[in-house]
């Protein structure tokens, strides 16, 4: 009843982060409204509240500058690489390509790019994301088992006041449920699947032999490229 | 550059410092007068060929060998330049010179380009000749005409 009170009067006060013994002391959950029913699955009594945190969760990114002879079929060769790989090209042009493979794919899709053209610059990046995750994870955890509390609260609302101030509150913790889940969805997708950025360059001949520019700057403006410019 | 009339240096068959050098226009060309232009004079024909005449300093008194080496070497390491012509040249007013002729590919139009190069005084005199080579081959007798008038 108390936690009741403390809950109307300061909604913001809530504690957003899981508190185990708070969780203890309101019993166990029961989601009766289709709209939080919705929102908490899979999340019922007999799954557990807090997820396991895995070991490590990583984003993987690869930006390379590949030579090759025939810049067209580099970029398909790649394009099949990616699909034969589990993945997909998520943009393409004439020159350069993005794609994304499966990331326990990644080393070896970087062996193969090798196959492809002479890598002429690599950029290799793994971003240990775990913390973020992990708190994203809780956070997502929290504001669900904060969605059952008030509707808890809502079913043994007094009036209509305390009522439209409950679900005042409910439609802003769904609001952040979804945005929650949404970041957790995209960096997941981050996570699973490695991307590698890469653009193509055409072979160019290496001049055999070095000239001396010569100190006559006026040498430079002979030719056709001023002559005919007006 | 400015250019001053020189009729008094023409007729002592000499250009004298301070004086911008000149030469004769083929037929059929319009001189285009530009001010703050890197050129002495510079014309052009309905065509699309353009002559120019130009001086740049020469205080140390580079050789002619010397400047004209310089000036192929320049030109010839460009990507769609080539020498199809080297030839000592002797200007009207009596100057030796060189006649350096190129082929130059321009994206798909294939170009003809002309470069008579003199010493004059403590000048480098150059003459340029160029356009499309359809527009340029059938007065190019004209156009070697005019650059070797340089005086």
């Amino acid at each position: 009843m108390l936690f009741t009170v403390a809950a109307i009067a300061c909604p913001a006060c809530v504690a957003f982060q899981a508190d185990v013994d708070a969780e203890a002391a309101l019993g166990p959950v029961t989601a009766t409204v289709a709209d939080a029913a919705e929102l908490l699955k899979p999340f019922t009594e007999d799954e557990p509240r807090f997820v396991a945190i895995d070991p490590r969760k990583v984003i993987y990114t690869a930006s390379l500058q590949i030579a090759a002879p025939d810049v067209d079929a580099a970029v398909t060769r790649t394009a099949r690489l990616a699909e034969s790989a589990g993945g997909y090209v998520q943009q393409m042009t004439n020159d350069a390509i993005v794609i994304r493979v499966p990331a326990d794919a990644f080393g070896h899709t970087l062996t193969a790019l090798a196959d492809i053209g002479t890598i002429v610059t690599r950029e290799i990046t793994a971003r240990d994301v775990t913390e973020e995750y992990t708190d994203l994870q809780i956070r997502l955890t929290s504001a669900k088992a904060l969605l059952v509390r008030l509707q808890n609260l809502l079913e043994k609302a007094s009036d209509v006041k305390q009522a439209l101030e409950i679900e005042r509150e409910m439609a802003r913790v769904q609001a952040e449920i979804e945005k929650l889940q949404g970041s957790l969805n995209s960096l997941s997708s981050r996570i699973n699947y490695a991307t590698f950025t890469i653009r193509f360059l055409p072979v160019r001949r290496i001049p055999q032999t070095m000239r001396l520019q010569l100190p006559f700057w006026w040498l430079s403006r002979l030719g056709l490229e001023n002559l005919m410019t007006f | 550059m400015l250019r001053t009339p020189c009729t008094i240096m023409l007729a002592l068959a000499a250009i004298a410092p301070g004086c911008s050098p000149t030469m004769d226009l083929p037929a059929n060309f319009v001189d285009v007068d530009q001010p703050h232009d890197a050129y002495d004079l510079r014309a052009v024909s309905a065509d699309g060929v353009v002559v120019a005449l130009r001086s740049e300093d020469n205080p140390d008194r580079g050789t002619l060998d010397f400047w004209a080496k310089a000036i192929q070497q320049e030109l010839t390491a460009r990507p769609g330049y080539t020498l199809t012509a080297n030839d000592p040249v002797t200007s009207a007013s009596g100057d030796d010179g060189v006649l350096l002729a190129f082929d130059v590919k321009k994206e798909a139009t294939e170009m003809k380009y002309l470069l008579a190069v003199f010493l004059k005084f403590d000048k480098v005199v150059i003459a340029e000749a160029a356009g499309p080579a359809d527009a340029v081959n059938p007065i190019r007798p004209e156009l070697r005409t005019a650059l070797l008038s340089v005086r």
